[in-house]
């Protein structure tokens, strides 16, 4: 998503029509994209969303064009012409470790004003910031052509002995002096570490014209408004998306009346690239569009709706469209893009719901079943069933309950945004207890139980670690003990036809020696049940005695529908 | 009409003992007459007043009385008083005095030191009175005897009140008391009762329970009960219950199962291939970045041969397209983490559904699955790192995004959800995209709904099921669950923090199925 924040009457003259805030929504919403908020003014500034797709939108003369469009109100295709230019840019092979590609056009006559400039800065942020990954994939660097002379090299050096004064700076050092004095070069000084040489823009007399994508020379990077020829440069690593982002902002500032040229970019090794702005053509069936959107609309009819997402049929040929695509248009990526075109232009809202004509019988997976039936026995028992999340502390699942060292292998997160989570959780007692403590003012008896799911680590698996389904009751009550859960438990057990052994284990570290054991079923330990130990209850910070069992259901589960 | 019957009839064993012997206007008498505790007699006139058979008006009357030393100098158990006043009537030689002889040696002291008395001596000691005794007495005694029955805090003025700040001085003379109790007597209502009870009920004979004495009787025309108050509140069951948001999991599964679908699932602990790479999600985009996405250590394994044409698709698109292809790692595809989306899992089954199709089988089919995914985000009223997804997935041919929107309408209708909206929107995975939006009348807002599409066919070329249509959706299923719990946000409805009360007797979840209206279909 790419924010861009637009005045009510700046969209309305690139639009050419007088909207309401209400219709400009309307239309946008309709297009696929939406208004998420508006300022308070009499001329409102409108906080736009994009899409990630809709890179020819992220400017508010973007917006007002496809707006125009939307509105019907052209006729055909914008033009967008590109001359030839004279001039180069030679690519020498050192800046392919560190980075390999530009492209770069000449803008002429630009008709530079104040608020222009800003808007063409604004573009060029707005596209660092998105499509550029934060100048990581793709970064723009704007020269004045007065201050410079062609050829330019693009190539790597050594940070010695790239010197110059950087942008808003009086004075001159080299780059390494730039990434760590720099407000600019310290935020970006991460795209260039680890690299011997850096990429930099030299002009015919030496000079250098930028350290891309750190920051522009003061001397020869620095646009005014008395500049009307503009040098602009894209650099980054895949030439395919630095042509789509080139297309992008070309015809977005041809849009302000300049005209461009097409600058010839020559790769050591003879590789040559130059911006050109024609329309391409794709071959679309009408059957598919309608099949696919689940309308029936003629091909003159697609033909108006085209032009209001800025598409143009060329030709049609019994069931082929040929479509015209703008060469900005670089979210056309496959036949289902222009599909969904037509879709917006037909207007979501009119396409009439019809239920998809599949028979077929539904039903859940068994296991969805079982556990379900377990956690109905509970509630009859009178308990209240919990949802904890699965996300929680070591300290919470083992050192609150007794263990100084995890007692199992666990998944533990590599970083998490809250402070307080750093593992799934194994087991679900321990989240239990921290409800308990939660609830210490509400009346006793409590009890509650949660069926849920832990984390478990296995080698065996393919992603390394299971879903495991574990049923954890517990009681707190001053009155209670361990024969109240064991009534529970047989009673659990009795009733889901679940056979099951009792194995004395005076070693669980959270539970009361002489008041636990594992639970059996087919010979294999599934679970845990006893007092906890008073130890436990205070790290918790209850004053109420708690008894409690943990099943392993998946266990349980396989192990009876053997 | 007062029915006096009925209100006999209702009467308790207590109260029917009690109310005759409201006119006695003491509990002392009362508990006596009948053999009763105290605490008892007065459960009784508490029940009547509840009736409003009885009124009782409390009092609390706060009066001045003598404290325990003033007691005794009023009393004149003080040697040195009754020394005092002894000698006032005349000087007394040691052989008259009446006072115990081995009380003289202490009383004489604080006498002496006072300066209340003279001793001489002549063949035996003689005392008299010096000229301040009198005034003493006066001044200490006599005031004090005004209080001997207790003063009236509010009767306190004037001289009477100079004379009690004075001795309030000293300490142990006087003391506040305060008498506390009730009246009571019976009210008109209580009256007629009375009088109907006596006149015409004094023999009846009321049961209060069926037991297997009368059980056995096998007669029971002369067998009546005690009527009771039938409106009466009992308290609240102390009960079990599901957890809302499992019961609103349930609903929406359900709904899933009415409509044809077939339940899946899958890890939680996912690759990044099944989490994105398989949904052609570019290996830079920002969705995977770290505040996204919970990564985990080590590595997964991933299906070989699969990885394979996905990363031919990730870097050369299909063929005719345009897409800006990315480059591609296998580093980065075998990465552990904790699902975003559940549409992992959707991927882990249209793979198995793709083996099916080359066998020749039929896969049309239908798929959902509710399930638990992850967001690394600091936790908010309106963020939570866990989440649930309401994950589904129709496959077939010639379907269309109206077939979406009519398997979207119908779902929704079936919540109770009727006034929503459809909006283009993008993903990298499917085109059309599609979202959802319903209108919450309460908030007078749009709210999203459901996140939707149809995948693209670079989706599903590595799959084999290239050719084929697959609607897919996931539901922001959390966000139903608070709508159905009439909860703001979730987490007022899940975690560690949530209030058993609430649990408890929070209103039962109702699945409104709203007609379709203004439906075009």
């Amino acid at each position: 998503m790419v924010y861009v924040y637009a005045k009510q009457s700046k969209i309305n003259e690139y639009v050419g029509e007088t909207l309401s805030v209400e219709e400009i929504d309307t239309t946008l919403q309709e297009m696929g994209m939406d208004m998420k908020g508006i300022s308070d003014d009499t001329d409102p500034e409108l906080k736009v969303e994009i899409t990630a797709e809709k890179m020819d939108m992220v400017s508010v003369v973007g917006i007002g064009r496809a707006i125009k469009y939307y509105r019907s109100l052209a006729s055909s295709l914008p033009k967008y012409s590109i001359a030839k230019s004279v001039n180069k840019v030679i690519v020498e092979k050192s800046v392919s470790s560190v980075r390999p590609k530009t492209v770069c056009v000449i803008l002429r006559d630009v008709n530079m004003t104040t608020e222009l400039l800003d808007e063409m800065i604004e573009i060029q942020e707005k596209i660092h910031d998105s499509f550029g990954r934060h100048r990581k994939k793709a970064s723009i660097g704007i020269y004045p052509m007065d201050d410079f002379k062609f050829p330019v090299t693009f190539r790597a050096e050594a940070p010695e002995e790239i010197i110059f004064q950087p942008l808003d700076s009086e004075v001159e050092m080299d780059a390494s002096e730039i990434l760590k004095s720099c407000d600019t070069g310290k935020k970006f000084a991460h795209l260039l570490e680890g690299h011997k040489k850096y990429p930099v823009f030299r002009d015919a007399n030496s000079q250098i014209l930028s350290l891309p994508p750190v920051i522009n020379s003061n001397k020869t990077g620095r646009v005014d408004l008395h500049h009307k020829d503009l040098f602009i440069e894209i650099s980054g690593f895949n030439l395919t998306y630095l042509d789509n982002l080139l297309k992008v902002l070309t015809t977005t500032f041809l849009e302000f009346g300049c005209s461009a040229e097409a600058v010839s970019v020559e790769y050591e090794g003879g590789d040559t690239y130059e911006l050109t702005l024609d329309n391409s053509k794709d071959v679309v069936s009408l059957d598919y569009i309608n099949k696919l959107i689940g309308i029936n609309v003629t091909a003159d009819e697609v033909k108006k709706l085209a032009l209001k997402v800025m598409l143009e049929v060329e030709s049609v040929n019994g069931d082929d469209i040929t479509f015209l695509i703008p060469s900005y248009r670089c979210d056309i990526w496959h036949d289902s893009d222009i599909a969904d075109d037509i879709a917006r232009a037909y207007g979501y809202n009119n396409i009439v719901p019809t239920l998809p004509e599949i028979v077929t019988v539904g039903s859940r997976l068994e296991v969805s079943d079982f556990t379900k039936r377990l956690s109905d026995t509970l509630v009859g028992f009178g308990f209240i069933e919990l949802y904890s999340y699965m996300l929680t502390s070591i300290k919470t699942q083992f050192n609150k309950i007794g263990f100084s060292e995890p007692d199992k292998k666990f998944e533990r997160l590599l970083d998490s945004e809250d402070q307080g989570l750093n593992m799934l959780r194994v087991r679900i007692l321990p989240e239990i207890l921290e409800s308990l403590l939660i609830n210490r003012k509400n009346k006793y008896p409590q009890s509650v139980f949660e069926n849920g799911f832990t984390i478990q680590k296995n080698v065996k698996s393919e992603t390394g670690a299971d879903n495991v389904r574990h049923l954890c009751a517990a009681i707190a009550d001053p009155r209670t003990n361990y024969t109240k859960i064991k009534g529970a438990l047989d009673t659990f057990m009795k009733l889901n036809n679940i056979e099951f052994e009792i194995k004395v284990n005076d070693k669980i570290p959270f539970l009361i020696p002489g008041r636990s054991a594992e639970i059996i079923v087919d010979g294999k330990s599934v679970g845990f049940i006893g007092e906890v130990s008073p130890e436990v209850l205070v790290n918790f910070g209850l004053l109420v005695p708690v008894v409690a069992f943990e099943l392993v259901i998946d266990e349980i589960y396989s192990i009876i529908n053997k | 009409m007062i029915d006096l019957k009925k209100i006999i009839y209702s009467l308790h064993p207590l109260e029917r003992k009690v109310l005759p012997l409201v006119h006695l206007g003491k509990i002392s008498e009362i508990s006596q007459k009948l053999g009763l505790s105290d605490t008892e007699s007065t459960t009784g006139i508490q029940l009547l007043e509840q009736k409003e058979y009885v009124s009782v008006t409390k009092f609390d009357v706060k009066k001045i009385v003598l404290d325990k030393f003033g007691f005794a100098f009023v009393k004149g158990d003080l040697p040195e008083i009754t020394f005092l006043k002894e000698l006032l009537s005349g000087e007394k030689k040691m052989s008259e005095l009446k006072l115990d002889k081995s009380l003289v040696g202490s009383a004489l002291g604080i006498l002496k030191k006072n300066n209340l008395i003279s001793i001489r001596k002549e063949d035996e000691q003689i005392f008299s009175a010096n000229s301040g005794a009198q005034k003493f007495v006066d001044d200490f005694v006599n005031p004090l005897l005004v209080f001997e029955n207790g003063v009236l805090v509010s009767d306190l003025s004037g001289d009477l009140e100079k004379t009690y700040l004075e001795l309030k001085r000293r300490s142990g003379f006087l003391k506040e008391s305060s008498d506390k109790g009730f009246d009571f007597s019976l009210t008109a209502l209580g009256q007629k009762v009375c009088y109907e009870i006596e006149s015409k009920y004094s023999d009846l004979e009321l049961f209060e329970s069926v037991d297997s004495s009368i059980l056995k009787k096998g007669a029971f025309e002369n067998v009546e009960f005690r009527h009771y108050d039938v409106d009466v509140s009992a308290g609240y069951e102390n009960i079990g219950r599901h957890h809302p948001m499992i019961e609103a999991n349930s609903i929406l599964s359900d709904v899933f199962v009415e409509m044809g679908f077939t339940e899946m699932e899958g890890p939680m602990v996912e690759s990044a291939f099944w989490n994105m790479d398989v949904m052609w999600t570019p290996q830079d985009h920002p969705a995977r970045d770290e505040q996204d996405t919970f990564y985990l250590e080590g590595t997964a394994k991933v299906p070989a041969e699969l990885v394979e044409k996905v990363r031919v698709m990730h870097e050369k698109g299909l063929k005719k397209s345009h897409t800006p292809v990315g480059d591609w790692s296998k580093d980065i595809t075998s990465k552990r983490l904790l699902r975003t989306q559940s549409t992992a899992t959707t991927f882990r089954m249209l793979a198995k559904l793709g083996e099916k199709l080359k066998k020749g089988e039929n896969i049309d089919g239908k798929y959902f699955y509710v399930a638990h995914n992850f967001r690394n985000e600091a936790i908010d009223a309106t963020h939570l790192a866990e989440f649930f997804q309401g994950e589904g997935f129709i496959v077939g041919d010639n379907l269309s995004l109206s077939h979406l929107m009519g398997f979207i309408r119908e779902y929704y209708l079936k919540l109770g959800i009727n006034k929503i909206r459809f909006k283009p929107t993008f993903n990298p995975y499917t085109e059309p995209s599609m979202e959802a939006h319903y209108f919450d009348e309460k908030m007078n807002k749009w709210y999203a709904l459901i996140n939707s599409g149809i995948f693209r066919q670079e989706t599903l070329v590595p799959l084999g099921l290239g050719g084929k249509t697959v609607l897919a959706w996931g539901m922001g299923a959390s966000r139903v669950a608070t709508l159905l719990a009439g909860k703001a946000s979730m987490r007022d409805i899940t975690g560690t923090t949530c209030d058993f009360d609430w649990l408890k007797n929070r209103p039962m979840m109702t699945r409104k199925i709203v007609s379709r209206t203004g439906g075009k279909n």
